[in-house]
């Protein structure tokens, strides 16, 4: 018996062992013997998702990619000025790049270049080099986790949404919380307390549990008893402020985007963590305005947040001129100790930009201020037209001009929204579909120093066809240093509890009540 | 009744002498009913029909090729099974395919369920095999199908058949630790693959330990039926408590977000039980005659002994003389279980349903000719009537035929019912009409509630093809190319798209597009009539729309609006009036006596001669509606004469 046991764990080291050889084997050989004396192809090669001439942070999974060109056999070397160069040979376009390589090579060169050098050999026998693609790796990382929204791109009738996250260093994805532990609910915008995710908050809906908010801290789970709709942490965790939204969805009958949605009513209020309570102002909750995605300054001493005026009289139809609601930016001072706010301030007018305003998402050094753009309305997933753009609060606070400009190599001609900075200021990860609407996927840009946005990533992922194929949509993708530690049933439990902190709305709305649940998923979701 | 229990000398002579013939009887009836069972699944149910129903089976599992599509599944117990269920799913999509995945199934679940028996020394109850493939039958003839819950039985099935085989040798030695060992074992992976279905493996081997005398096995075996899902699923998985007990049952609505149709959900549960049931009956009677022989043994009665032997010999000396008859055994059991299953298939023979599901199913794949050849038969349903107008329309018969069909106003474009989804086959009408923005919306809450089958995906393909929305259109057809039924259409639609990215010259897509309305008229969901207008309004050629607003208003009764656009049939090309707008028009002049302009053409003399007999066998009844209603019905049952009387349609014998 032991002697069989031998023998087998023999047989298993050799096939072991043959693998890894035959696989190692396989990722070398089959390449050209000299770059250099292959003919040129005088371009750049095609590759997707499209990695080429873009900044890469220094800590992100391998930009695993195909090769789009004809070939029956490909090789890749990806060297930089530093480290050992990854070479990758075979019969498939498919390209990836082996991570503890990658790792070491994105190490090594940090703040400099890398090429990826592409050789294709045709059925003739023929190689051809590609002009290298060049691209720069970031000194500054992103952080490491991302959390994201998916659901299917409709969501009109809660059909299966999660909230997940992301290892960026790797493509390790896990479940956050999941709309079938609570009877098909859905699940809202995440938000953390300057990017830790041992504060946050995330609203629920579920006709069978009732609206809520979620508030963490540090893996205390409680249910607060009302609906958070955009929501910002203030710097010091004491206060979050939130939008409440009477959300109406409509379609379009023609065009490209078909759902369009527009706030009836909406206004702000603030969550005082120590007390339990809501609050609202008089200057964030205008009965003749729409106030929507407040934004708390990093030093918390302004609430930033979009507003809209009402120009017409019944609240509970969607106006005709829907389609020139343009909303401005406002800020308003506050003091979180004594729990006083300011004077109200107009940062920049939809008349100014002919534009609607909304998104408004600070810097966490409190330079830079993106927001989006697009035609009309506050939805700007849903607008084509949505674009971001930067503001410099430095600048601004000198000159006392708000002068704004287009994160133009960030921008596609499909929408572009739901932006979400790094800690270090330096990454914005992005809604964007401009790889096929109605499916948003994320992205990765690098913000450098004079506010200039690079060309962005996709976020990559292990198969780099996984895109081409897939159904459901990423959305809210927000940057967070930790990973969020509270497991999926622990949230799934406390939304399911019937107890919550009961807290009176600061303001009952017209018809239709806002923070009601709603008597259709279809009337009010949007991605 | 049972082999061991009841194990006389005499059986064993007579069980040894015909094993072999009985056991090659068996086989051959086997074979010949799941042969018999294929065919009938494959030529008088059709279970594609269930694949082709989308929007009417809601929990149908698609299934994709690829790391991307496999790998959630093994993040929670009971996710294999339910990736297996959805690859055999596929499966569904061709007319022998189905059939042979249910065949397979319920030999599977027969086969193990005789194993199981034989070696719990129940052999006598291996005719209970049968249920499956009966109950299977029962269930399909009602076009549902529990694709997880039978693959989760058929996982524990074959498990408790490994494990039996495994202890059996292993208690032969006296090694029951390595028993225990191997049941724990098995519980882990029986438990990852099939999550509920753990549940009936666990109850299955204490079944089978407690008829083997084992009680701490047993004991042991039942315990862990509730541990292992709590320990494995609720703390290592982390899925919630009713996941961990339920995912794989057929009581689990986890595959689908719209609970599926629980029409047959009892039969599927009963199935579930059969087993265990018929095990807990051989125990049960197997403590009653070990409690008998006791109880006789006791008696010393002697004479009370021997009258009680008097039935009892007889009856057995029958039994001993049915069993040495291996033949008339065999036609007798044969024949028993023909008229079970002939029971079983005349009783859930639903041929409404099935002409329903094959309207749905022909009208999904626009074939008009057999939709009308089988509409008659089909339930007098709102989307079956959609979809006959659809095929009217095709066939270029909806303006002289639609009035021989029943029909209702709101079936046309079933308008009021926008957020039903059941309505599925609405969103083509949409798609063909040019309301393209509309089907899209549709299509796509269908992708969110029934999944991303395959029908759905061609569909917003397409819509967002027409919209020249290439970049979204190519990642319907990724998905597509994944799946084995539209595989070939999906690559050659990415391949005519990387020649021409506008497809141009395709004549689908052309035709769509130019029907496509332009105007936008933001709106939550306008109605049916004022879309039509403003199609028809945008592009005069759309003749669908015409002739859906023709027979919105022939419907509605509104014949002033009816005449008002009689003038658009020049630019349409139309000659002669169609029957029903002749009659329509007719009507229209006799209520109002108003002369009508017929733009150069005449009225069949005989559609004159029609509403002169109609008006006059009226009359005849002294203008009593209720009285006249037979024979007018038998004479002009197929007429706007009638329709506009009675509100009825399509009743004329």
């Amino acid at each position: 018996m032991r002697r069989r046991l031998v023998h087998i764990t023999i047989l298993a080291a050799v096939l072991a062992v043959g693998v890894l050889g035959y696989g190692s084997y396989s990722r070398t050989r089959g390449h050209p013997d000299s770059l250099d004396a292959l003919a040129r192809a005088g371009r750049l090669p095609r590759i997707g998702p499209d990695y080429g001439g873009v900044v890469v942070p220094p800590n992100i999974a391998p930009l695993n990619f195909v090769v789009q060109e004809d070939g029956c056999r490909f090789y890749v070397r990806i060297s930089g000025e530093r480290g050992e160069a990854i070479k990758i040979a075979g019969r498939s376009d498919k390209v990836l790049i082996p991570e503890r390589p990658w790792r070491r090579l994105l190490e090594a060169n940090a703040g400099r270049s890398v090429r990826v050098e592409i050789c294709v050999q045709a059925d003739d026998g023929t190689w051809t080099r590609f002009d290298p693609i060049v691209n720069r790796i970031a000194a500054e990382p992103i952080d490491d986790v991302l959390v994201y929204r998916k659901l299917h791109p409709g969501a009109g009738a809660w059909g299966h949404i999660g909230i997940y996250q992301r290892d960026l260093r790797g493509f390790r994805e896990s479940l956050v919380l999941d709309n079938r532990s609570f009877g098909n609910g859905c699940v809202n915008c995440h938000t953390f307390c300057n990017h830790r995710p041992d504060t946050m908050l995330l609203s629920v809906r579920s006709s069978e549990y009732g609206s809520s908010a979620l508030l963490i801290e540090d893996g205390d789970v409680r249910k607060i008893g009302t609906r958070f709709t955009y929501t910002s942490w203030h710097s010091s965790g004491k206060v979050a402020a939130y939008s409440v939204n009477a959300v109406s969805q409509f379609f379009h009958s023609s065009g490209a985007e078909v759902r369009d949605v527009v706030d009836l009513a909406s206004y702000l209020a603030y969550y005082v963590v120590e007390e339990g309570v809501t609050k609202t102002a008089p200057d964030i909750a205008q009965k003749d305005r729409l106030e929507t995605y407040p934004a708390w300054s990093p030093d918390g001493r302004h609430l930033y947040f979009c507003s809209a005026p009402m120009t017409w009289s019944q609240r509970n139809v969607i106006p005709k001129d829907y389609d020139q609601i343009k909303y401005d930016l406002m800020r308003i001072a506050y003091d979180v100790e004594r729990d006083e706010w300011g004077p109200l301030e107009t940062v920049l007018t939809a008349e100014e930009t002919d534009r609607s305003i909304l998104l408004p998402r600070i810097s966490p050094d409190g330079r830079w201020l993106v927001f989006c753009m697009c035609d009309y309305g506050c939805f700007p997933v849903y607008r084509a037209d949505s674009d971001l753009y930067i503001i410099d609060l430095e600048a601004a606070a000198q000159t006392g001009r708000y002068e704004y400009h287009p994160l133009a190599a960030a921008n596609s001609d499909q929408s572009e929204s739901w932006h979400s900075w790094s800690s270090n200021s330096r990454w914005l990860a992005f809604s964007s579909k401009r790889d096929g609407a109605p499916f948003t996927r994320t992205y990765l840009a690098y913000v450098d120093a004079e506010g200039n946005a690079h060309k962005p990533i996709l976020l990559p992922q292990k198969d780099p066809t996984f895109y081409d194929s897939y159904l459901r949509t990423y959305s809210v993708p927000e940057l967070a240093t930790e990973p969020i530690r509270t497991t999926k049933e622990t949230l799934a439990r406390a939304i399911r509890r019937s107890e919550s902190i009961s807290v009176v709305p600061p303001i009952t709305m017209a018809t239709p009540e806002a923070g009601a649940t709603p008597p259709q998923p279809w009337m009010t979701e949007r991605e | 009744m049972l082999s061991r229990s009841g194990g006389s000398e005499e059986k064993a002579a007579v069980s040894a002498a015909s094993g072999f013939s009985a056991n090659l009887g068996s086989c051959v009836r086997s074979a010949i009913f799941f042969c018999a069972f294929y065919v009938y699944l494959w030529r008088v149910v059709d279970v594609r029909l269930i694949y082709y129903a989308a929007g009417m089976v809601s929990d149908f599992p698609a299934f994709f090729r690829g790391g991307a599509f496999f790998r959630p599944f093994l993040s929670y117990p009971g996710g294999l099974a339910e990736y297996l269920a959805a690859f055999l799913a596929q499966w569904f999509a061709f007319p022998w395919g189905g059939a042979l995945i249910v065949t397979l199934q319920a030999w599977l679940l027969a086969a193990c369920t005789g194993a199981v028996l034989d070696t719990a020394g129940a052999s006598d109850l291996r005719w209970v095999r049968f249920a499956f493939p009966i109950g299977l039958l029962a269930v399909c003839s009602h076009y549902t199908y529990p694709f997880v819950a039978v693959t989760a039985m058929s996982i524990a099935w074959t498990a408790t058949c490994l494990y039996i085989a495994i202890a059996s040798r292993l208690n032969e030695r006296g090694r029951h630790a390595e028993c225990m060992l191997a049941f724990g074992a098995l519980s882990i992976g029986v438990y990852y693959i099939a999550a509920g279905g753990y549940l009936l493996f666990a109850v299955l081997c204490a079944g089978y330990a407690l008829l083997q005398g084992r009680w701490r096995v047993g004991g042991a075996c039942l315990a862990s039926a509730v541990a292992v899902p709590y320990v494995l699923g609720v703390l290592v998985f982390r899925v919630s408590v009713e996941m961990a007990y339920t995912v794989g049952m057929p009581s689990s609505s986890r595959v689908g977000f719209a609970l599926p149709r629980d029409r047959l959900s009892g039969i599927s549960a009963a199935l579930v039980l059969v087993l265990p049931l018929t095990l807990g009956v051989a125990g049960l009677w197997r403590i009653a005659a070990h409690r008998r022989r006791h109880d006789v043994r006791e008696t010393e009665e002697e004479p009370r002994r021997a009258r009680r032997r008097g039935p009892a010999a007889l009856a057995r000396a029958i039994r001993v003389w049915y069993e040495r008859r291996g033949v008339l055994r065999w036609g007798l059991g044969s024949a028993v279980l023909l008229g079970a299953t002939a029971a079983a298939a005349f009783l859930s023979h639903d041929a409404v349903q099935k002409a329903t599901f094959q309207v749905h199913s022909y009208a999904c794949r626009r074939m008009w000719p057999e939709v009308l050849q089988v509409a008659r038969s089909a339930s007098r349903s709102y989307s079956t009537m959609n979809a006959v107008n659809r095929a009217l329309y095709h066939t270029g018969r909806l303006g002289s035929e639609m009035f021989a069909w029943p029909q209702h106003a709101d079936a046309l474009l079933l308008s009021g019912q926008d957020q039903d989804m059941t309505f599925w086959t609405k969103f083509d009408t949409q798609m063909d009409l040019g309301l393209i923005n509309a089907a899209q919306k549709n299509y796509t809450e269908c992708l969110e509630v029934y999944g991303p089958h395959p029908l759905i995906l061609e569909r917003l393909a397409l819509a967002n093809l027409v919209k020249g929305n290439a970049g979204g259109a190519r990642i319907y057809l990724g998905a597509l190319s994944k799946t084995r039924s539209h595989a070939r259409w999906a690559n050659d639609c990415i391949a005519r798209l990387e020649a021409d990215p506008t497809l141009a010259t395709d004549e689908r897509i052309v035709q769509w597009r130019s029907v496509c309305m332009k105007e936008d008229s933001p709106t939550i969901f306008a109605p049916g009539e004022g879309q039509l207008q403003t199609l028809l309004r945008e592009n005069g050629r759309n003749r669908m729309a015409f002739e859906y607003l023709m027979a919105t208003y022939m419907l509605n009764r509104q014949l002033d609006k009816f005449v008002a656009l009689l003038d658009r049939l020049d630019a349409l090309g139309y000659g002669a009036f169609p029957r029903h707008f002749e009659e329509a028009l007719l009507v229209y002049a006799y209520a109002t006596r108003r002369s009508v302009f017929l733009h150069g053409r005449q009225i069949d003399p005989q559609n004159r001669q029609r509403i002169e007999q109609f008006s006059q066998t009226l009359n005849r009844h002294n203008k009593d509606r209720q009285a006249a209603l037979r024979e007018l019905a038998a004479d002009h049952g197929d007429s706007y004469f009638f329709y506009n009387l009675y509100g009825l349609s399509g009743v004329k014998r």
